[in-house]
């Protein structure tokens, strides 16, 4: 089912979530955007660019507490999984992508039930791109500029109105509701086509090779140069792997209350890039230079999640080369082991 | 019984001090499980008798080396907790000076500290066992740190940079606006609170494990910053340390 909403329309729309969820939404700071947690409809920016963090992070977010003890009977640990209604809204296809690869990966037994609870408590809102939404970005080579699922509902901007594709029944419930969201004419499906035909003009490759190929020429690279180039560089300072929409690794610590009866079990971020990452208990480092760490990322994403779930575990959003203030690309990277493959043909 | 805990001051504005009773909510039921001995800016008795022993502030007179050596006698676990005690702080600004010259222009006379000395860490004058870094310290992390002692559990501080608390904040970047942040060779485990709050972290909390100090000086040198600047930036809180500014 397919239905159309007036631009006039959204605060309402977003009023009426605001009734049943906690809607996180794109919205303006400091000249950039983030995803938040709104009550105000006109706090929200429908046309953003990219996120400081990706939107995932409200399903897996920093700090989350796991479950609850008690010294005085630890067998006692109680899960915590928690899981209020919520909408995320207005998400790029790229970051779409990236949720439904956290799906699968922390779907995998042993499954993450806080992760999960909280995917199934969460409603998602696709927002098309009809064009590249910066400079660095590589969600076209990637294929992930589109999405096909993941999605409640999907919004495209076809002009004064926005198209919305309906997928699934809570999405239906939503737009129901209301009375401000219309049945989709043909002239509406027209405006739609039209506003993907001029989608393709505007996204470009930027790897010069076969994408499809980019997992295999890895592996031969695995002893390339570009490794230790771009390891003198990096700060080993783990903004690229905060910020990325499918890095799930994290660290576990305890806290107790100030008793010392009663304590919880928390989650950080955590990630590959950091030095400590790879620190086992007799202080052994099995990825001691920041060479190796910046290979293992690159080969984490395009090689190992590959193979585990047949598909890339970067989706091209691009943020791991914006935040890096080494300015290390895997634009670049990608590039550099294309171009050598080229070489020795 | 309840270990017997003894907080001491030497060269500092003893804001460390402070942090611990900053710890409002906490300190009741804390005081349950331990027993302040001697603390100065909580208490006028001054047991002997303690066991555990937090040092703050750095050493910047002959007097103090006599007293601190003295407590490390007495106490089984020593604790530098703050920037002066662990880097030595912002009191190692004045070893960068002729003493003729900064006496004067802070006191007005050179005839008060007689006794002064080029500013130590509290590392060289006597061995100690644990660090908690800050300027000042984490009120959360003392409070951590004397619980995981209360648990026979060895304390761990962060072994990675700030950067780490500050992009999981999503806060916007100093560096990336074309601004100076020691953030990303800077233990974290500040919650990345000068740069949340738009001010450029100063590594107060001392540097992380292999910091990759060539890199960020060419990124800050990008940014339009001098080698004296870039020195000048680590010297505020990390005078003490070997920090090798490449060529």
């Amino acid at each position: 089912m397919d239905v159309t909403i007036e631009y006039t329309h959204i605060d309402r729309f977003i009023r009426g979530l605001l009734s049943h969820y906690d809607v996180i939404a794109p919205v303006a700071r400091d000249g950039r955007f983030i995803f938040d947690r709104i009550d105000d409809p006109a706090a929200v920016s429908p046309q953003y660019d990219t996120t400081l963090l990706p939107p995932v992070k409200w399903i897996y977010p920093n700090n989350e507490v796991l479950l609850e003890f008690d010294l005085r009977d630890i067998t006692k640990a109680a899960v915590i999984a928690q899981g209020r209604p919520q909408a995320l809204t207005f998400v790029h296809p790229c970051d779409i992508n990236a949720i439904n690869l956290m799906d699968d990966i922390l779907a995998e037994e042993p499954s993450d039930a806080n992760y999960l609870t909280r995917r199934r408590s969460t409603v998602i809102i696709g927002y098309e791109c009809l064009g590249p939404c910066k400079e660095n970005y590589l969600c076209f080579d990637k294929g992930c500029h589109i999405t096909y699922k993941g999605f409640d509902l999907f919004f495209t901007d076809i002009g004064g109105r926005y198209y919305v594709h309906v997928a699934t029944e809570a999405g239906r419930e939503i737009v129901e509701e209301d009375g401000i969201f219309k049945k989709a004419a043909y002239d509406d499906w027209v405006d739609l086509m039209k506003a993907r035909a001029e989608r393709k003009k505007g996204f470009k490759k930027v790897i010069r090779g076969d994408m499809e190929m980019l997992s295999h020429h890895l592996k031969e690279a695995y002893h390339n140069e570009i490794w230790d180039i771009e390891g003198k560089k990096c700060l080993s300072c783990g903004a690229c792997v905060i910020v990325c929409p499918t890095c799930y690794c994290f660290d576990v610590s305890d806290e107790m209350c100030p008793d010392m009866e009663k304590g919880v079990r928390t989650r950080r971020w955590d990630g590959c890039q950091l030095r400590g990452f790879c620190k086992v208990a007799s202080g052994e480092n099995f990825r001691k230079d920041a060479a190796e760490r910046v290979r293992h990322r690159v080969f984490k994403k395009e090689v190992y999640l590959k193979k585990r779930f047949g598909r890339s575990g970067c989706v091209g959003c691009g943020r791991c080369i914006d935040y890096c203030i080494a300015k290390i690309s895997i634009i670049d990277i990608f590039n550099h082991v294309m171009d050598r493959v080229r070489e020795n043909v | 019984m309840k270990p017997k805990i003894g907080v001491f001051s030497f060269t500092s504005c003893e804001g460390c001090q402070l942090q611990v009773l900053n710890l409002e909510d906490e300190l009741p039921a804390l005081l349950g499980q331990i027993e302040f001995v001697n603390f100065r800016e909580a208490m006028s008795e001054k047991g002997e008798d303690y066991e555990i022993a937090f040092i703050e502030g750095s050493i910047t007179r002959e007097s103090e080396i006599e007293e601190l050596k003295r407590i490390r006698e007495r106490a089984k676990v020593l604790i530098a907790f703050g920037a002066c005690a662990h880097l030595g702080g912002v009191n190692v600004l004045k070893n960068f000076h002729p003493q003729g010259t900064w006496l004067p222009s802070v006191y007005g006379r050179t005839d008060l500290f007689s006794d002064t000395i080029p500013t130590k860490r509290v590392k060289d004058v006597v061995p100690i066992d644990f660090v908690i870094p800050g300027c000042p310290i984490d009120k959360k992390e003392f409070l951590r740190f004397v619980q995981g002692l209360l648990l026979s559990m060895k304390p761990a501080l962060p072994d990675y940079p700030v950067c780490v608390e500050c992009r999981s904040k999503g806060n916007i970047c100093l560096v990336e606006e074309g601004k100076w942040c020691l953030g990303s060779v800077t233990r974290a485990g500040c919650e990345a609170i000068c740069p949340t709050y738009r001010e450029a972290c100063a590594a107060c909390r001392g540097l992380v494990e292999e910091p990759n100090i060539e890199s960020l000086c060419n990124i800050l040198m990008a940014n339009g910053l001098s080698k004296e600047e870039i020195r000048a930036k680590f010297n505020l809180f990390n005078g003490l340390e070997a920090i090798v500014i490449p060529p």
